[in-house]
């Protein structure tokens, strides 16, 4: 059937898709509706809503008894919202590593992405001022609360109510002094001995939602707790920071660096600003060496690349800069311009991988995970592409799309793994090799099957039939890393990996790049990215979305059996049968004897269904989904059926599996 | 050495040498096939019928790997294989232990010192020196785990300091080598048992390391040709097995086949180092006067027929 045509049955099948009737008798997840907010018309220049302005002047000691940023912060906040504001709210992120009785450390236990918390490693924050522009101190007012869990140990947010609220659209400024002692590298920021990776670090005001943002009938403060399986959430604004540290140390941070002074003691004071953005994070160390490329493409942002690298891989330069250089590209071509001017991208040191692979504006972590420690990269590591990708991929997806890490995770991290998906496929389509060390050393690569890089999200989301719970959820309720994994990244990536095998790869490009520029520099909800793909592709897919996004459906169609029917035995029947409780379109292929093909298709919403068959050439294959685009099949076994199967596919794998074995019994044997 | 290595590879073609492999193929077979099978009935019994069981062909298929991992079912499946598998190790390591009498036994007579042995058959030597054999592979384990532990800390604390993945092999060789260096002295210590009758495990390991103190050179360089000799089959193995066309059925069929040639060249390599080993040993031993035994193993098949 011409590609076309076939697309057409296919749309027409998604159609049937948004009226099957689905008998579940759970409800479906609440989530929050549509935005209704209308961003007030901004100025020519300025690409977001500033809601917030940070000047924050910080100075680090890395002595090894100190440790500290001391900092001072004057925050101007505008109440975007229709009502006044008699409170303000704070994230103080680094309280999370105070104790262990912060949410963070019990939900953690001291552990985190591979990472484990080091002993005595403790750091906080402790805000030492805080004034209004008046004069007013509120420092006496502040108290922590725990909006979440009701962990009266939590230290993670803080209000402080205000004598006089902030009217509709008016302004607040405050002073605020503030001192940071760093933990040890632990969930994305700490110290490794003078490598620091400052992020988190200073106290920033929550969100307020103006009615209607983020579907919210009433304004309030969004202003999570930090959890160890939460990210983040804030307003756009500008960040105008001078940090001072010893002279000899290279600083990065966010944003453009604008001017370097000399401080006193030997210390050098690097100023960065940065508008458009909503978070502010830098490094420093006393060894990592600077490298610069300039990305310039016509019609695009010229971009300063600056890649920040250990020593010891210092013949990872130009592949770091590479790596950058091509995000860059693939997403400015794909999903939309990354309209700043600076990229920093940041090479951990060995010790320090807990802050490796993160993302903060303009400001990205990459490093080396699949090697030993000591090990020096291998020219193909294949994970250094892969994070720096996917961390430049968050500039979009929490970068400029500023989604609620807290509530929606998969808005990011699922949204942005399918965005890796596509392009890794794409830039570096070889790319994916298993790595054996010794001694610390890479010394063997083998190359895995060729399949997109993203089609192994399926093992991290086994398909299976086990019920996961619906993606949409706070990411601190789901159960563990994994359970945090799988619902943020794989499953929402892979169903959107479905969702483009049904609408076809060009619609759905429509739909990023649409979604992308329609929410840019906005707070969106899972529903507005909904609306987005229905209005675009022309079909209402709540469907969809409502199986797999706001319920944990089950997606599984079988050939249930294939038989010559008639005396003549001219004719076949067929039977698909739906095995879990999700509907998605079928189509299936059936191919003759003589080499001649049927196609089939099926809303899918039946307990099952019969095909009859003209089989004048006997039928040798029925085929489900035969281009394998329903990465959701809990079941690909058993989509097919195949007449007179070699049983030679069970033996290869029964002989090899045996050799593999009896070699180990050898093995094994030699030493006794 | 060399002329060891080559009485041992000489050896290695004779009939009791010959006879020897074939036992310890075939048990080993019996073992191996047995899971074989079962995986077979496993992987036959979800993919027969499907177009999964063709792409198997091609060999493991990702996709179907996730969904059998995620399948209903697929646990107590798996715990069935992995029971088996667990089960069926260390009963082959049991009768491993079992043969290495009559295989350190049987390279002797084919190098023409255990003519009084001649009429005894494999088994009965297995068995009649099972009690030290034991006593010997207990102590051997309990050695080389310590020595993989420290290499394995050695490797992660102390490796290489430059960046060159070709020092990496040469440490991973380093490695393999001290490993087959101590396996060599259990080697020599089993020899003991059978040339000197010793029932001790210390006893024997002891002369072993005596022997070593004696002829240090002569069992490093043995060492290293046996394992070379060990490493030049498995990679010989390797290649030809990677250059079969596993996609049809008597592709399916050849590589088994390579791959049992394979195993009997594990064995085959196995032999030659205890027969090099023994004929060290033979010219090196300070051999006692034969320990008097409570029952000559010749006397004893008598009374067991």
């Amino acid at each position: 059937m011409p590609r076309t045509a076939l697309c057409l049955v296919l749309l027409l099948a998604m159609v049937c898709l948004a009226s099957a009737d689905v008998a579940d008798p759970r409800p479906l997840a609440e989530i929050a509706p549509a935005s209704t907010y209308v961003t007030p018309p901004l100025p020519p220049g300025q690409l977001s809503d500033r809601v917030v302005s940070y000047s924050i002047k910080a100075t680090l000691d890395p002595a090894a008894d100190q440790k500290t940023v001391t900092g001072t912060e004057r925050l101007t906040w505008r109440n975007p919202s229709d009502v006044p504001v008699s409170e303000l709210q704070f994230h103080l992120y680094l309280n999370a590593f105070r104790d262990d009785k912060s949410s963070f450390m019990k939900e953690s236990g001291g552990q985190l992405r591979g990472d484990e918390f080091e002993e005595g490693g403790y750091g906080n924050i402790e805000v030492t001022s805080m004034k209004t522009a008046a004069g007013e101190d509120l420092l006496p007012q502040l108290e922590f609360i725990h909006p979440d869990d009701d962990n009266a140990n939590d230290r993670t947010v803080a209000r402080v109510p205000l004598a006089t609220p902030v009217a509709p659209g008016a302004t607040i400024e405050l002073a605020i002094d503030f001192k940071d002692k760093m933990p040890k590298i632990f969930a994305r920021t700490g110290y490794h001995d003078n490598y620091f990776l400052v992020g988190q670090w200073y106290p920033k005001i929550g969100v307020f939602e103006p009615r209607g943002m983020r579907g919210r009938a009433e304004p309030g403060w969004n202003c999570h707790q930090f959890h160890a399986n939460s990210e983040f959430y804030a307003d756009f604004g500008t960040f105008d920071v001078e940090i001072t540290a010893p002279a000899d140390f290279v600083v990065g941070a966010t944003g453009e660096l604008v001017d370097t002074s000399p401080a006193a003691n030997g210390m050098s004071t690097r100023h960065f600003k940065q508008d458009d953005v909503h978070d502010f994070a830098w490094v420093a160390d006393d060894k990592m060496l600077d490298g610069h490329r300039t990305y310039s493409e016509q019609g695009f942002q010229t971009v300063e690349i600056r890649a920040l690298v250990q020593p010891e891989h210092a013949a990872t330069m130009d592949r770091q800069l590479d790596i950058a250089e091509k995000s860059i590209r693939w997403f400015n071509e794909n999903i939309g311009p990354y309209p700043y001017k600076t990229l920093t991208v940041v090479d951990p040191e060995e010790g320090a991988m807990g802050s490796g692979g993160m993302e903060y504006p303009t400001f990205i972590t990459g490093g080396f995970f699949s090697t030993s420690p000591g090990t020096a990269p291998g020219p193909r590591d294949p994970m250094l592409e892969t994070v720096i990708f996917h961390e430049y991929g968050h500039q979009y997806w929490y970068g400029m799309v500023g989604s609620n890490e807290f509530e929606e995770a998969w808005m990011d991290e699922g949204i942005n793994t399918y965005t890796e998906t596509l392009g890794m496929a794409q830039v570096w389509p070889d790319h994916d090799r298993l790595y054996f060390a010794f001694g610390g050393r890479n010394i063997c690569e083998i190359p895995l099957p060729s399949l997109d890089s993203g089609r192994y999200n399926r093992v991290g989301a086994l398909p299976g039939t086990t019920r996961r719970g619906p993606m949409i959820n706070a990411s601190w309720k789901f159960k563990g890393d994994y359970g945090y994994g799988e619902n943020a990244y794989r499953r929402p990536g892979i169903a959107l990996m479905t969702l483009e095998g049904y609408l076809g790869r060009e619609t759905m490009q429509r739909v990023m790049r649409t979604y992308f520029d329609r929410w840019k520099f906005r707070h969106p909800t899972s529903q507005d990215f909904f609306d987005v793909a229905s209005e675009v592709s022309g079909q209402d897919l709540t469907g969809f979305f409502d199986q797999y996004f706001r319920a944990d459906r089950v997606l599984d169609y079988a050939i249930q059996s294939v038989k010559p029917v008639g005396e003549d035995k001219l004719t076949t029947e067929f039977i698909i049968q739906r095995n879990g409780d999700a509907v998605l379109p079928v189509h299936a292929v059936v191919t003759r004897e003589d080499g001649s093909t049927a196609e089939f298709n099926w809303d899918g919403a039946a307990a099952q269904q019969l095909f009859t068959v003209d089989s004048a050439s006997p039928i040798v294959r029925v085929v489900i989904d035969p281009e394998n685009k329903v990465w959701l099949d809990a079941n690909i076994t058993n989509n097919s059926w195949v007449r007179n199967t070699a049983r030679s596919g069970s033996a290869r794998i029964a002989t090899q599996i045996g050799l593999l074995f009896e070699h180990i019994l050898v093995v094994l044997s030699g030493a006794v | 050495m060399l002329h060891d290595f080559i009485n041992g590879l000489r050896a290695s073609f004779r009939t009791p040498s010959i006879k020897t492999i074939a036992w310890c193929f075939a048990i080993c077979l019996v073992f191996a096939g047995l899971f074989a099978l079962v995986v077979y009935g496993f992987v036959a019994r979800r993919v027969d019928g499907s177009a999964i069981s063709e792409s198997l062909r091609n060999g493991i298929d990702i996709d179907w790997t996730i969904d059998t991992l995620g399948s209903d079912g697929f646990g107590a499946s798996f715990r069935m294989l992995a029971t088996l598998a667990v089960a069926l190790v260390p009963a082959y390591l049991v009768v491993s232990v079992f043969l290495s009498g009559g295989i350190v036994s049987s390279v002797r007579r084919a190098l023409g010192y255990d003519d009084d042995t001649t009429r005894v058959s494999f088994f009965t030597l297995c068995a009649w020196y099972l009690g030290p054999m034991a006593r010997v592979a207990i102590l051997e384990v309990v050695v080389l785990l310590a020595v993989t532990v420290g290499v394995a800390i050695g490797a992660r604390s102390g490796g290489p300091t430059t960046r060159e993945n070709v020092l990496a092999w040469v440490w991973l060789f380093g490695s393999a080598y001290a490993l087959t260096l101590v396996a060599s002295l259990f080697d020599y210590a089993r020899i003991e048992v059978v040339a000197a009758g010793r029932r001790s495990a210390f006893s024997a390991l002891g002369s072993a390391c005596r022997l070593a103190g004696r002829k240090p050179l002569g069992v490093a360089v043995l060492a290293l040709l046996n394992m070379a000799l060990s490493l030049g089959v498995w990679v010989g193995f390797v290649w030809l097995h990677s250059n079969v066309n596993l996609t049809t059925a008597g592709g399916v069929a050849a590589g088994v086949l390579v791959g049992q040639i394979g195993i009997i060249g594990r064995f085959w390599t196995r032999v030659v180092a205890y027969a090099s080993e023994t004929s060290l040993h033979a010219r090196g031993a300070v051999v006692p006067a034969r320990v008097e035994v409570q029952a000559d193993p010749v006397e004893m098949a008598e009374g067991i027929a």
